[in-house]
């Protein structure tokens, strides 16, 4: 019977032992108090990495500081002449070539030329409610290299003229290569345009690769990692057109296009999908659909010796416009321009 | 040792009992009340608010039929349905039926006792405990016309145990020498039902083996878990809040004297499987009591020493009965600006839809001014110090007094090194009048409580500061003017005054965010009428009360709500 009173004892002091660890944080426990109600100051001053950089050389331009306390901050670098837009956001104390670097790339288009740069940093402490903002210049003496396939950026007009095309005969009527608006990038884009009332499209422009002198566009086979990105821009209260990208591929090595025994597939963009302004389109070419085809019905990037663009609108809907610019195969990920 | 064990068959429901003398086998049981309020809102400063109604009535009438059925001798079942019929209801219009309880009971074999369906369950205070109500040391006998109906209509009023649904057994083993019973009990109980896409079942599941002496004390081993069951949903990851507690009572009672030891100790996990975010938790807690009688003065004094860990979470002992991120259904949008009213010590006694009836995992919602150094009961996590309660009773059951002193602190600090301290104090005083003059026969009770708390972070840092001091005082007057029949007056105050950080936490029980509270509030609320009983089973009360609600804070505003209520309770 003395067991019975044993096991209990025995119990009572493992237990005590086993049950006896605990973390005692020094700074308490949860969220820190001086990272939510201390005021906000900067304990190491705004510095830049450098003030310019040839993005075409990969160069790149990044801030450092230290602040008080972790703080929603947003850096907007504007380019002076073309209004391109850089926005890098974060939540952090410290600014670092980590989080700040900018090699050259663009939020909001057209993309940056090499001009002269507004570079402003904003700080919200929201918790406090109190606002900060610094304002600086940096120089952008060189562009972005995108990798990738270039098609066209409108900017050569005789490679321009080049491309085949089709262009119904309706009213204003503007397949062009224009600059009377700003460019995605560059100087130039191409303007379509127009009211056709007997039929859905109004025009399309052609790019065979043939024109580059080379068989096919020299893609990855693998439709997962190519990418067909290009630059849209919708002119605020005209959006009663569409794009439809009509892709087709060579599979049995002759010169023409044989819709019953080769692939041949296309792509919708619809202006209502669209914001005003220019904007980047990326599709992904796995992310196809397929209707009914007589090749091996599997997109292959590497086979595609051929794509059109098409701009088409209702006939009863009246004039339509829409402006395209920079269009380039890229492999691995969309373009980041 | 076999001769020592004398399985035994414990205690029997009365309802059993009764059934077996009698030979009763289907009788009725149940409850009938009458509710009516009688409300008027007004405001109490500035503009006059055109978008409030000013008089709102409401109330109710039901009846609660239970079916008391016993097939065998071994078996009783309980289903009670409730009709209802809302003020202004008519003709059918407005009436409720509910299934409000069904329960299956019995016992196995002579030995083991179970119950099915709907079952009351408690085990220890940091186990698995339905806590006492918000300012229930302070608000004394008016509290009870009120909350009693709340406490009978959400199941509060079995002896601090959660309505869950469930099963339960125990058995006990009875001994002739050193030990005088080894008893078992085992519950599972359902905590929330899976969606069948991304919630899955949670239940609950535990046990008790309480090993009593006789003499000279007893020991429980406590344990209890809330957990997923994986596979009910598509949801893969799995909460287990394991809490495992060694509870004491020792004793030693000679001549004038009773000493003892009393006390809790164990830890808790909590753990979210297959969540690579899901930190892993563990915690431990102890509370250890010392206290005494002197017999011929029955004075009785103790200390608790405890120390319950940071990231000690027990769902079954911390979920809370008022869920303060509720609002009040009488005049939950006031004022000009239609505001959300918040929960005042008005609605605490009137408004069951502000009352938790599941155990959740999460620390829920509470307001510091109504209680700052232990919203969660005994089990708050992040606590130490010392409690010393000291009270008397008159053998001639003419006064009781009790005071309680808190000295507690954080064991660790809130988002700072620098720690929060709780001060807190509790007196509370019952004189029965009518004791003192030999021969009169009714009964005049007048009972007082006050009530002061401070909270205080002291800190180089300004925002750092905490500075929150409550303070609540009750006095209560029962004259008996027939027999049976009662004159009523009470007044109780809450004033608030200071600031503190309210903790906000994820769904790890990680704190993200200490948002400040300013409170400079002041409640106050006088009651009077009168209740005759019928019988000790049968009450009608009838009482006006004046609530006034004052904030500092001009963007709050302050309002007064008068109110005649008119309740009718009855057992049968």
């Amino acid at each position: 019977m003395k067991r019975i009173f044993k096991y209990p004892i025995i119990f009572a002091v493992v237990f005590s032992l086993v049950s006896c660890e605990r973390d005692e944080p020094a700074n308490g426990e949860g969220v820190s108090m001086s990272d939510l109600y201390e005021d906000f100051s900067f304990t190491e001053n705004l510095a830049f990495s450098s003030k310019s950089a040839d993005f075409s050389l990969e160069e790149t331009i990044s801030v450092s500081a230290k602040f008080s306390k972790p703080v929603d901050w947003k850096i907007t670098i504007q380019g002076v002449e073309s209004g391109a837009q850089k926005e890098i956001t974060g939540f952090s104390n410290e600014l670092n070539a980590e989080n700040t670097t900018w090699n050259g790339s663009t939020t909001k288009f057209p993309i940056f030329r090499a001009e002269k740069c507004i570079y402003r940093l904003d700080i919200v402490d929201e918790i406090l409610q109190t606002d900060t903002f610094l304002v600086d210049t940096v120089e952008a003496t060189g562009t972005k290299t995108n990798e990738g396939v270039l098609i066209e950026d409108f900017e050569d007009e005789i490679k321009v003229a080049k491309w085949p095309g089709f262009v119904q005969s309706g009213a204003d009527m503007t397949f062009v290569r224009s600059n009377a608006q700003t460019a995605a990038q560059g100087e130039y884009y191409y303007d379509m345009g127009g009211a056709v009332d007997f039929d859905f499209l109004i025009g399309q422009i052609n790019f065979p690769s043939s024109v580059l002198g080379t068989p096919t566009f020299g893609l990855s086979e693998n439709a997962e990692e190519v990418y067909l990105n290009m630059m849209v821009y919708n002119p605020p209260g005209v959006i009663n057109g569409f794009y439809v990208i009509q892709f087709q591929e060579n599979e049995d090595g002759k010169t023409a296009f044989d819709k019953f025994a080769e692939d041949g597939y296309q792509y919708e963009i619809d202006e209502t999908d669209l914001t005003s302004g220019w904007q980047l389109i990326s599709i992904r070419m796995s992310d196809i659909v397929m209707g009914e085809t007589f090749g091996n019905a599997k997109v292959e990037p590497n086979k595609i010796n051929f794509f059109t663009i098409l701009f088409l609108a209702d006939p009863a809907s009246g004039y339509s416009q829409g402006f395209i610019d920079y269009i380039i195969f890229t492999e691995g990920g969309p373009l980041e321009p | 040792m076999k001769k020592l064990l004398l399985i035994t068959l414990w205690v029997a429901s009365a309802t059993i009992t009764i059934a077996q003398t009698t030979g009763k086998r289907i009788w009725l049981s149940g409850a009938a009340r009458n509710v009516l309020f009688f409300d008027d809102y007004t405001k109490n400063a500035g503009t006059a608010d055109t978008l409030t109604a000013p008089k709102l009535n409401s109330g109710h009438t039901m009846v609660d039929l239970a079916a008391n059925i016993q097939p065998n001798s071994n078996t009783f079942i309980n289903g009670m349905v409730r009709i209802r019929n809302d003020y202004g209801g008519f003709w059918g219009g407005g009436v409720t039926f509910d299934m409000r309880q069904l329960y299956l009971k019995g016992i196995i074999a002579n030995t083991v006792r179970y119950q099915i369906g709907d079952i009351n369950y408690k085990l220890s205070p940091y186990t698995l405990i339905n806590p006492n109500h918000d300012l229930d040391h302070v608000f004394l006998d008016y509290s009870d016309v009120f909350t009693d109906i709340i406490d009978y209509d959400i199941f509060y009023n079995f002896n601090n145990s959660w309505r869950q649904q469930g099963a339960a057994v125990d058995f006990g083993l009875q001994f002739n020498k050193y030990v005088k019973e080894l008893n078992f009990s085992g519950f599972v109980s359902r905590q929330n039902p899976t969606n069948f896409t991304n919630i899955n079942d949670r239940l609950m599941a535990g046990g008790n083996a309480t090993l009593i002496q006789g003499e000279f004390g007893q020991l429980g081993l406590n344990y209890v878990n809330m957990f997923d069951l994986v596979g009910t949903s598509d949801d893969s990851t799995q909460l287990q809040n394991p809490v495992l507690t060694l509870s004491y009572d020792l004793m030693y009672d000679k001549d004038d004297y009773k000493v003892g030891l009393m006390g809790e100790f164990g830890n808790s996990q909590t753990i979210v499987n297959n969540d690579p975010l899901a930190p892993a938790i563990s915690d431990y807690f102890f509370d250890a009591g010392i206290g005494g009688i002197y017999k011929p003065y029955n004075i009785e004094l103790s200390a608790t020493l405890k120390n319950v860990g940071p990231q000690f979470f027990s769902p079954g002992a911390q979920t809370r009965r008022l869920d303060y991120s509720r609002n009040p259904l009488a005049y939950g949008r006031y004022g000009n600006n239609q505001s959300l009213r918040p929960i005042g010590i008005f609605d605490m006694l009137r408004d069951a839809s502000l009352y938790n009836t599941t155990l959740t995992t999460g620390l829920g919602a509470f307001n510091p001014s109504y209680g700052n150094a232990q919203p969660y009961g005994d089990a708050t996590p992040n606590r130490k110090g010392v409690i010393i309660n000291l009270s008397q009773k008159d053998e001639e059951n003419r006064w009781e007094v009790a005071l309680t002193n808190g000295m507690l602190s954080e064991i660790v600090g809130s988002g700072t090194a620098e720690l929060k301290s709780f001060n807190y104090l509790n007196a509370v005083a019952t004189i029965n009048i009518d004791e003192f003059f030999e021969g009169y026969d009714k009964g005049i009770k007048l009972s007082g409580s006050f009530w002061n708390e401070s909270t205080e972070r002291t800190s180089a840092l300004a925002y750092e500061e905490i500075n929150l001091d409550n303070q609540a005082f009750d006095l209560n007057l029962d004259v008996e003017v027939i027999k049976k029949g009662y004159l009523l007056a009470g007044l109780r105050t809450l004033t608030s005054v200071g600031n503190e950080f309210l903790a906000e936490r994820n769904r790890f029980n990680e704190i993200i965010f200490y948002a400040p509270m300013v409170a400079d509030v002041e409640e106050t609320l006088f009651m009077t009428g009168a209740r005759y009983e019928f019988s000790e089973k049968s009450t009608l009360s009838i009482l006006w009360s004046s609530y006034d609600s004052k904030f500092a804070d001009p963007l709050i505003e302050n309002y007064n709500i008068s109110s005649l209520a008119l309740l009718f309770n009855m057992k049968f």
